[in-house]
């Protein structure tokens, strides 16, 4: 028998303001490892999982891929999505369940860091019985999966700059504002 | 219960602990703030290790004084008791040049004035009060001179407020202070030739 690989040519984030809309202007920013001020991020929706796969070589006979996404804040798991696709060799998985973040809309709430896990697992037409959506669901929630990969995406709290403020000898301008952000925990790694 | 300016963190602050907050305060002076101000203002570039930051090569320029200023290294995640009080203690590796005239018509390059670590040591009664600054160098340290005539307290703490007016919350910041700092570096170079 030959092996299968399952190789992951990409996985981000779609940023999503609603349900079904996009930001793109933030989507295309996001990328793993970013540090991205809360600011900017502060009231989406949803942070959407896209994986790309290639598989090779293609089988010979009827085969399934399960990805399940697992979104983790400080490493907390907070919501999963599974789905299925039948093998091909270049695969587009983008997660229809997401997990809704307007919970985190108040405060620092969103400050932190996010982990989303993309894990697979392989299965054929025999495991299922009969192939129907209801049965690949059943599988694939009661399935042991293998980690393929992850992203990351820190998220830190705004902290008021002065300099915008500043006269060329550092002086503060007469009409000198910035934003109070007192009420948010800043700590030494997020300034 | 132990307050400091700089946190809010209750009881005796210990750099280790965990989280706190170092927005407290006016926002204009908050730990965070200054923090940012000196990042933004100097062109520095955060490392892995938090209170460690890099320069990128690029000058704070003083256009009236000639200066070229570049912070090579700056740290602040180190405390110092004062007053038996923990206070934030800031220190850079810092280059300072002055622009030469030109000679003969020829262009020359600037003279390099510093070229050490400088340390700045909050006072507890910050932003009411200014903090202090010293050239971290044996030169100044020791310094067992004339400390009227080098405008140094001992220890080499550098003195240029003369006056109660001279820092102004509400006007003066951390930049205007490290502005002031260099003010005074190039008078002592003058004056004294180091």
């Amino acid at each position: 028998m030959t092996d299968l690989r399952i190789n992951p040519t990409f996985f981000g984030i779609n940023v999503l303001d609603t349900p079904s809309q996009i930001n793109k202007a933030l989507s295309g920013k996001v990328t793993n490892f970013l540090e991205i001020d809360l600011e900017t991020i502060k009231g989406v929706f949803a942070f959407q999982p896209v994986l790309q796969v290639e598989l090779s070589p293609l089988p010979q006979s009827v085969v399934f891929l399960g990805i399940k996404f697992t979104t983790l804040k400080d490493g907390r798991q907070i919501h999963t999505s599974r789905l299925a696709k039948r093998a091909d060799s270049k695969l587009l998985f983008t997660a229809k369940d997401v997990a809704d973040l307007t919970q985190y809309s108040r405060g620092d709430d969103m400050a932190g860091l996010w982990t989303v896990e993309a894990s697979a697992v392989l299965f054929g037409k025999k495991v299922l019985g009969v192939v129907k959506k209801s049965t690949i669901s059943d599988f694939l929630g009661s399935s042991k999966y293998f980690k393929l990969t992850s992203f990351e995406l820190t998220i830190v709290p705004t902290v008021g700059s002065i300099v915008g403020n500043l006269n060329p000898d550092g002086t503060l301008r007469a009409n000198a504002r910035i934003q109070r952000t007192a009420d948010v925990t800043v700590s030494m790694n997020d300034i | 219960m132990t307050t400091n300016w700089f946190t809010d963190f209750p009881g005796s602050w210990d750099p280790k602990k965990a989280r706190a907050n170092f927005t407290k305060g006016d926002p204009l002076y908050s730990y965070a703030a200054v923090i940012k101000s000196i990042r933004d203002w100097f062109y520095l570039k955060k490392t892995k290790v938090v209170g460690e930051e890099n320069g990128t090569g690029v000058p704070r320029i003083y256009k009236d004084a000639g200066l070229q200023v570049y912070v090579d290294q700056f740290k602040w995640g180190d405390f110092v008791q004062v007053d038996g009080e923990p206070q934030p203690l800031l220190q850079f590796k810092m280059r300072v040049f002055r622009d030469r005239p030109q000679l003969r018509r020829q262009p020359r390059p600037p003279e390099l004035l510093i070229d050490k670590w400088v340390e700045i040591r909050f006072d507890p009664r910050w932003p009411y009060k200014p903090p202090h600054v010293r050239i971290d160098d044996p030169r100044y340290k020791r310094f067992d001179g004339d400390m009227h005539s080098n405008h140094m307290y001992e220890n080499g703490w550098v003195c240029f407020f003369a006056d109660s007016d001279d820092w102004v919350k509400g006007r003066d910041t951390i930049i205007s202070f490290m502005q002031a700092f260099f003010d005074w570096a190039v008078w002592h170079y003058d004056k004294h030739g180091w």
